[in-house]
């Protein structure tokens, strides 16, 4: 910054292009969770660096994001990943944690205007949450103004879009991938 | 063949008179529907797995709460925080408490020999008409240093602070010594470690993390089990290719459960190293055991002895555990195929 590179820049190009190749290293395994995890903690500290700075300037944000861990699951690395992620992409992130209620995220995707709502599912126990939770979106009359993208290990593709979901992320490379797109399409996909 | 002598020939290699069945662990909503009620002791469980017909079980050391703060959360004595979720009628572990190595200065590890852990395996080792092979369960180098850290804290730590994750390995590695001595001491046949190294993508660190980090601890651990004469079992989940070579070198005599959803091949596994393993597993748990068909079930079986029982050294389990989504009435379709079509020799 000092060098009078614009604040702008160094987040669309510096810190969202650092996180794509952190993303594509891993998709290729030279990177593992840890080296995921450790750049998570990089991006916090970038943050808390340049949020005095971001405070002055117009907040550029694409969007809102809802995200959190459903019911009866306390699995956070991978999500916590996404969120730091998604962030560096700059998105705005609303994290509800874990063991997410289907009331909190209806409650939250309202509230925030979100237009991605993004839910992490380990245990195989845990899957139908997401149907409830799609379904409830519905009765709600939200359901058309929201991208539902879910992910975690006890997840296939196949079952996500059959329970509603508007696509699955094997990993948090792709998931960003798929939230940067449909941003770029004005969500009109 | 009595069921003991069925599970340790296969653990050893060998052919018995057919494959065996085991399963690490069978959660409280299966007990209670097959007892007709709440399972309250360690007999309670051998009951289940008598009924189930299964030819091995395994205990854990004694989970012991330190503190109780209300509302489902607890403190334990490994500095670990765990939260009970009433619908899944499981005790999940929640967050870390070391924060610093001043933490660690002031932290007491628990004693592997107080007979409250030890009680429930002893209590089936001394009442065992059925004589089922008895597996002592520990942890080794990871699981239990990362929850006392906090699981992204500890992989943050390799590189932030790798003084203080060596010392809480240290810690996990000499309580599980003498644990896994204590056990086989008792009277247990074998001994399980369930550690998780990797989950669907493949390991959580990088294989370079793992040998210099991991892998002495779990070294020393094996190579006690071994000086006291008996098999070590190792159980992780998920991709296990990039490190697998290194799980053998230490000295490992078979692996669980080699998940079929993390690309995992119990064939591939079996062609590479069913000369120097024992495998257990691969009956699918995400999809076959809750949701699928009874022939579903009886397939994915069939697949199982083709790819891994020839010669022996294989014992059937789940990919997992017989967790609360699993349909009951296919665990009993699991082991009715088992016995149907795992009787040596095999059909060609």
């Amino acid at each position: 910054m000092s060098s009078g590179i614009p604040l702008q820049k160094i987040l669309t190009e510096g810190v969202s292009n650092g996180a794509d190749i952190v993303g594509q290293k891993y998709e290729e395994g030279e990177f593992f969770l840890a080296e995921l995890v450790m750049c998570g903690e990089i991006l916090k500290e970038i943050t808390m660096v340049l949020s005095p700075l971001l405070a002055r300037e117009t907040k550029t944000s694409i969007s809102t994001v809802v995200i959190g861990t459903v019911k009866g699951d306390l699995h956070d690395i991978g999500k916590n990943i996404v969120a730091s992620l998604l962030r560096a992409a700059q998105f705005t992130v609303v994290d509800l944690g874990v063991d997410v209620s289907v009331e909190k995220y209806i409650e939250a995707v309202k509230q925030h205007k979100a237009k991605i709502l993004g839910m992490s599912a380990l245990l195989t126990v845990t899957m139908p949450q997401i149907e409830e939770v799609n379904k409830a979106l519905i009765d709600a009359g939200i359901r058309h103004g929201v991208k539902v993208i879910v992910g975690g290990a006890a997840l296939t593709e196949d079952y996500a879009l059959k329970v509603g979901a508007d696509a699955y992320a094997e990993n948090a490379a792709v998931g960003i991938r798929k939230c940067k797109e449909w941003a770029e399409a004005g969500y009109r996909k | 063949m009595k069921p003991r002598d069925r599970f340790l020939t296969a653990l050893y290699g060998e052919e018995p008179d057919r494959v065996p069945l085991f399963e690490i662990e069978i959660n409280k909503p299966i007990l209670r529907k097959v007892l007709g009620r709440d399972a309250t002791s360690p007999l309670d469980i051998y009951s289940v797995y008598s009924q189930f017909r299964l030819d091995g079980i395994n205990f854990w050391d004694n989970w012991i709460p330190k503190k109780s703060f209300g509302g489902g959360k607890y403190l334990d004595d490994w500095g670990r925080i765990w939260v009970d979720v009433p619908e899944n009628e499981v005790t999940y572990y929640f967050e870390g408490t070391i924060r610093t190595a001043e933490d660690l200065d002031n932290f007491s590890p628990p004693d592997p020999f107080d007979y409250k852990r030890l009680e429930r395996l002893k209590t089936i080792i001394d009442n065992n008409p059925r004589e089922l092979a008895v597996v002592g369960g520990i942890h080794d180098a990871y699981e239990i240093p990362s929850q006392m850290r906090g699981v992204a804290e500890f992989l943050r730590d390799l590189y932030i602070d790798p003084k203080l994750v060596s010392r809480l390995i240290e810690e996990s590695t000499e309580y599980n010594i003498e644990l896994a001595k204590a056990m086989i001491d008792l009277g247990a046949d074998a001994i399980i470690s369930g550690d998780d190294y990797a989950y669907k993508h493949g390991p959580v660190m990088s294989p370079r993390h793992f040998r210099e980090l991991i892998l002495p601890g779990l070294r020393r651990i094996v190579d006690a089990v071994h000086r006291r004469g008996k098999p070590f079992i190792k159980h992780t989940d998920g991709y296990l290719w990039p490190i697998l070579q290194d799980l053998i070198e230490a000295g490992i005599d078979a692996l669980h459960p080699i998940e079929p959803q993390a690309m995992m091949s119990l064939g591939e596994v079996k062609s590479k190293f069913g000369d120097r393993l024992c495998l257990l597993g691969n009956v699918d748990v995400t999809y076959v055991l809750p949701n699928g068909s009874a022939s579903e079930v009886v397939a994915d079986v069939r697949r199982c002895i083709d790819e891994a029982a020839e010669g022996g050294g294989y014992i059937l389990s789940s990919s997992n555990s017989i967790h609360n989504a699993v349909r009951i009435e296919n665990v009993g379709v699991m082991v009715e195929a088992a016995r149907k079509y795992g009787a040596y020799p095999l059909p060609t």
